[in-house]
Parts: C-alpha cells; sequence; structure tokens
C-alpha cells in the first residue's frame, strides 16, 4: 500500500516536473529573472555517512597485545546508524537557523553548496566518533575534523524527544563550527559559492557548455574564469532544473525522515543497552582483575571462580549478539521498506537525469547549427 | 566398537590440542597461528539436532576418577624426585590432594551437560548446552578460528572430522571439548579433557549422546528490542 502511495507520489512529480520543462524549453524565461538569488544562506546537503571499516574481529592474531577484545557490531546496526546519524545532523542544523534547506542524500550531490560527508569511525552507544569533512562547492574545506565523544545522559525539557540524544553536544559543537565558518565568510563569498554550486550542477548536464565558466586548480579549489550571461537562456534552464531536482531529493529527504522517526526509538533503546552493558562489564572485570583471588591456585574453587569470570564473558559476548540479533529483527521491515524507496527513486532519478541531458544536448545542438 | 575407536582418538588428536594450547597461551604465537589459519579442505561434519545423555555408554566418572588416580599415583612412583614433572602442588614436593580432587569435582561439574542442542550451517555452529553457556565457532572456511576475552582465550575448528573447542583460562586452567560422531550419525560423542597448571596430568571424560525429538513448539517468536519476543502462533498469518 505504502510502495503503491510512493509510486504515485513520484509519477505526479514527474509528470509536473516534464510539464514544467515543456514549458520552460517552449517559451523561454525572460532575461530578467536570470539571477542568482543573493543570501546569505547556503543549503547544505548530507551525504549517508559511511559505515566503520570492517570489524576487528575478536581475533587474538588482529590484536596482539590488547587485552580486551574488540566487539563485533553487526552489519545491520552500522548501516542503520549511517543512515540515523546524518538525519539527526541534517535535524540539528535546520534547528541553528543558520542555513538554508538541509537534505539527506545517499548519494553526493554534484551541485552541493555546501556537502558533508561522514565517517563513523565508533559507535558502540557508549563512544561515538565520527570524522567529518564539509566542503563548499569552490572546494574550500570548512570542516576537516574528527568529532569524538561519551555518551552523557540528560533530559532537556524544553526539547522534544526527537531532538534529544546522548551525543547532542557532539553535534551541537559540529553547528557550532560550521556556523563559525560561515560567518567569516563574506557576501561576496557566500555568492561565489551558491554561483559556482549551480555552475558545476550546469557542468553535470552539459559539460560542452559548462567548461569555460570554471577553472579547478591542482588542490580542488573551484574558481570561477568567466560568468555566463545574465539572460543566457541555458543557465535559465539549468536553474529549473536544479529545482525540480530538489523536487526529488525532497521526496528521497521524506523517506529519510520517516525512517528515523521509526528507527530513533528502537536504535536509542540499544544504544542504552549496549551502554549498561559495558559500563557493568567494565566494572565487573576491573573488580575481577584488581581484586587477589582469596582461593588457592588449582583449588575447586578457584578453577571455578576462573571458570565461571569466562563463562560470564561469554554470556556477556551472547547477550551482546541478542541484542543485535533482537535489533535486526525490529528494523528489517523499515530498512527494507526505505531500500525499496531509495531504489525506485534512484532509478525513477537517474531516466530523468538522463532525459534532462538529451534535451539540453538537442538544444544546445539547435542554438549552435 | 564406536567407544573404543573414540578413546583412540583422544591420543590421536593430542598433537592438534597441544599446538592449540600453545596458541592460547602466548598472543605472539595465537596472532602466528591465526594469521596462518589454513582453509579448511574437508567437509565439516552436521552436528546439527538435539541431543541427550545416553548414561549408559558414557563415562562412569567415579569409575574413571579410580583409574586416574591410580594411574597419576603409578606414574609419580616411577618419576618421583623429578623436579620437572608436577603431579599436583609445587613441582617435585609430591601430591597434592587438593589440587587433584579440586580438578576432579570441577571436571565432573563441566561434564554432567544432559541435554545439548546444535544449530550448525556451513560456516558457524552453536551448542546450547543445559546449565552451561552456549559454545560458538565462526570456523567460516577456515580450519579453526581464535578468540579471547580478559578472562581466557580460546580456539576452535575442525581437526579432520572432529570439532574442537580448546579454552586456556586464567590461573592455568586448561578445558577441550572434542565432538565427534559415529558412522551413521546416531551417537554424538564429546571427549573432555581438563587439566590445571598444578597438575600435569589432564582427567578425560567421554561422554555419548542420542538424538531426541523435541516437543513441537506450538509458537513462533521473534526477538526484538523494544517488545521483547513477539510471538505468533504455528500455522497462522505473521
Amino acid at each position: 500500500m505504502k510502495a503503491k502511495t510512493n509510486q504515485i507520489k513520484i509519477a505526479s512529480i514527474l509528470r509536473v516536473l516534464v510539464l514544467l520543462q515543456v514549458l520552460a524549453i517552449a517559451v523561454f524565461i525572460p532575461p530578467a529573472q536570470a539571477q542568482i538569488n543573493a543570501t546569505n544562506y547556503l543549503d547544505i546537503s548530507i551525504r549517508i555517512f559511511d559505515p566503520p571499516p570492517p570489524p576487528v574481529v575478536a581475533v587474538v592474531a588482529e590484536n596482539p597485545g590488547i587485552d580486551k577484545p574488540v566487539i563485533d557490531i553487526s552489519p545491520e546496526i552500522r548501516l542503520t546508524e549511517s543512515r540515523y546519524l546524518p538525519m539527526f545532523l541534517r535535524y540539528r542544523l535546520e534547528d541553528s537557523g543558520l542555513f538554508g534547506a538541509v537534505r539527506v542524500l545517499p548519494v553526493l550531490d554534484q551541485g552541493a553548496q555546501l556537502m558533508i560527508e561522514g565517517q563513523v569511525k565508533q559507535s558502540d552507544g557508549a563512544t561515538l566518533e565520527v570524522a567529518i569533512v564539509a566542503r563548499d562547492s569552490t572546494g574550500r574545506i570548512w570542516i576537516d575534523k574528527t568529532y569524538v565523544g561519551t555518551a552523557v545522559e540528560s533530559v532537556a525539557l524544553n526539547e522534544s524527544p526527537a531532538n534529544q540524544d546522548p551525543f547532542g553536544y557532539l553535534y551541537s559543537e559540529l553547528v557550532r563550527d560550521l556556523g563559525g565558518k560561515l560567518q567569516e565568510l563574506t557576501q561576496a563569498q557566500i555568492i561565489e559559492i551558491r554561483t559556482v554550486a549551480l555552475l558545476r550542477f550546469g557542468y553535470g548536464l552539459a559539460p560542452q557548455f559548462f567548461t569555460d565558466y570554471l577553472q579547478e586548480s591542482a588542490t580542488g579549489t573551484v574558481t570561477i574564469s568567466r560568468l555566463p550571461a545574465g539572460n543566457d537562456p541555458l543557465l535559465q534552464r539549468i536553474e529549473q532544473i536544479r529545482e525540480h531536482e530538489f523536487l526529488f531529493i525532497d521526496v528521497v529527504d521524506q523517506e529519510f525522515q520517516k525512517f528515523f522517526t521509526e528507527i530513533k526509538p528502537v536504535y536509542d533503546m540499544w544504544r542504552k543497552f549496549r551502554r549498561e552493558q559495558t559500563e557493568s562489564a567494565s566494572n565487573f572485570e576491573t573488580r575481577e582483575i584488581t581484586t587477589q583471588s582469596q582461593f588457592s591456585r588449582g583449588s575447586y574453587y578457584a578453577l571455578q571462580e576462573s571458570y565461571n569470570n569466562y563463562r560470564w564473558a561469554k554470556i556477556q559476548a551472547l547477550y551482546l549478539d541478542e541484542l543485535s540479533e533482537g535489533f535486526a529483527n525490529e528494523v528489517e521491515p523499515t530498512q527494507i521498506e526505505l531500500q525499496d524507496s531509495l531504489y525506485k527513486l534512484t532509478g525513477t532519478f537517474e531516466q530523468q537525469y538522463r532525459e534532462w541531458r538529451s534535451i539540453l544536448a538537442e538544444l544546445l545542438a539547435l542554438e549552435t547549427q | 566398537m564406536f567407544v573404543r575407536l573414540t578413546r583412540a582418538l583422544v591420543l590421536q588428536s593430542a598433537f592438534f590440542c597441544i599446538a592449540l594450547l600453545a596458541g592460547c597461551e602466548s598472543s605472539k604465537s595465537a596472532a602466528e597461528i591465526s594469521a596462518a589459519a589454513p582453509l579448511r579442505t574437508e567437509d565439516t561434519q552436521d552436528f546439527a539436532g538435539n541431543w541427550e545423555k545416553n548414561y549408559q555408554l558414557s563415562d562412569d566418572f567415579n569409575a574413571r576418577f579410580s583409574l586416574y588416580v591410580a594411574d597419576i599415583q603409578r606414574i609419580f612412583t616411577n618419576t618421583q624426585g623429578r623436579p620437572d614433572i608436577n603431579f599436583g602442588g609445587i613441582a617435585g614436593s609430591g601430591l597434592s590432594t587438593e589440587a587433584i580432587n579440586g580438578l576432579a569435582r570441577f571436571t565432573e561439574e563441566l561434564t554432567r551437560t544432559p541435554v545439548i542442542d546444535i544449530v550448525q550451517d556451513e560456516e558457524r555452529i552453536n551448542i546450547e548446552r543445559e546449565d552451561d553457556f552456549t559454545l560458538s565457532c565462526d570456523y567460516k572456511d577456515r580450519q579453526y578460528t581464535q578468540s579471547t576475552n580478559t578472562f581466557g582465550a580460546d580456539t576452535c575448528g575442525w581437526n579432520q572430522q572432529r570439532l574442537v573447542f580448546q579454552m586456556a583460562l586464567a590461573g592455568g586452567l586448561n578445558i577441550s571439548h572434542q565432538f565427534s560422531l559415529s558412522p551413521d550419525s546416531t551417537l554424538l560423542n564429546i571427549t573432555t579433557s581438563v587439566s590445571s597448571d598444578l597438575v600435569a596430568v589432564p582427567i578425560v571424560i567421554s561422554n555419548f549422546y542420542q538424538r531426541y525429538t523435541p516437543p513441537a513448539e506450538d509458537y513462533n517468536c521473534v526477538l526484538t528490542l523494544t517488545r521483547n519476543n513477539v510471538c505468533s502462533q504455528r500455522g497462522t498469518a505473521q
């Protein structure tokens, strides 16, 4: 039923887009409208985070000299947090009021004004470590930093439950860093970022037309060589297409929002259980290691103590497996639904993108004849 | 016949166990062993199923222990005065009845398990034991694998058609379980060897299990985080 509703939604958006395209192409938008909107707001695109590298399995070989094994976190949890964490960041950025639209995407946005990428380095409920790179369209690095912190249990009465997170302070730090960087920019630089973003988007659609406008240095910095005329019809079409693309992205974004809402209670609970387990395990281990056994070596009680400690550690590992299994069982339908929607939307979008390219190429051919 | 074969195999597999033990005792050795863990070349045995202890075929613990004590006394007499051999207590100082009795009592408790449920696929086996933790081995395509926690290290894997779990725990306690099937797959043998660094000779107990059919369950249950177990009656729509 939901899938059908989505299909209907996509189909209606497609119809509207094609209609708008035809109108834009046939009528030609008046030159006076072809101006890049000069506001202080920059839109942000966040690509879903990369999950951590494959877990270091609790094998002695991979951890020589390490006393405690690295606990393997199930792939379902890794996948979930690679989608959940950017969504939470998105809401924090929106709440800050410093930026324009903030969107979460499954892929890199070539026409992004400010693109944020992240890699989850560690996430075990008790500790979160995420490497963040934020880069604007001109290639300027805003942030290249690893945010790491431990969970802080707190409840803010003036915050909605959706905004509460034991690592909320890390997100606040990230938002502050981005806000600080934004304040360093002049109005001209902001306009440049927006312009380059549009030109880069245009380059993606019609590279032969946009090659001359941008210049990329060896360090990856992009500068504007020259600007197209304000009434350039192709630029106007590109702007229109970009706006239309946002409609698609917003549909994808809605799917991510739905995913976030459904997953949050389960993910929060998993992290809470995981934290409690880590804490109690750590306390137990510290107590056992630092306390001298009161039994004589080799006696029945000493053997039993040794075995019981080992058994306890094994049962803890099994408990973690059960938590992961419970998590996976619960989020699986939501994951599949999101995956399904993304697959359909990406397919639809790619097809639409191909059509835009083809139409633009034909128009260019006609105009240059 | 299978019983005699199984006991002979205990000796044959000693080399495998010694190699594993050596791997467990030193992290460097373990690293080298695990890094070089060979690919499994033979098919695994299928232990999956529900097993209950066959008391008739299994070792009588008291009888085994009497033989063990007789053996250890005989060896002690033959090698008396050699400081390199430890029979219990401080090396070369004589027999420690506390260490031997402790090891025996511990082994008896360890090998009581009356019922075992085994779930197995190509890459992993879970051996659920009543009154003890689940033995689990992620052998994948390897002959064996190793893991460690704060209180010990273990190695599990295949030694030809036998599945071996080897644990080296704090306080010098070493435990090995070997699982093998009778040729017609109707009997499961578990040979457990337990030793401590205060008693040089391990106690070896062999137990046999036969298949049983557990009563059919009326419900399908799925574990979830927020709703615990969610069960539905078998045969009804999920």
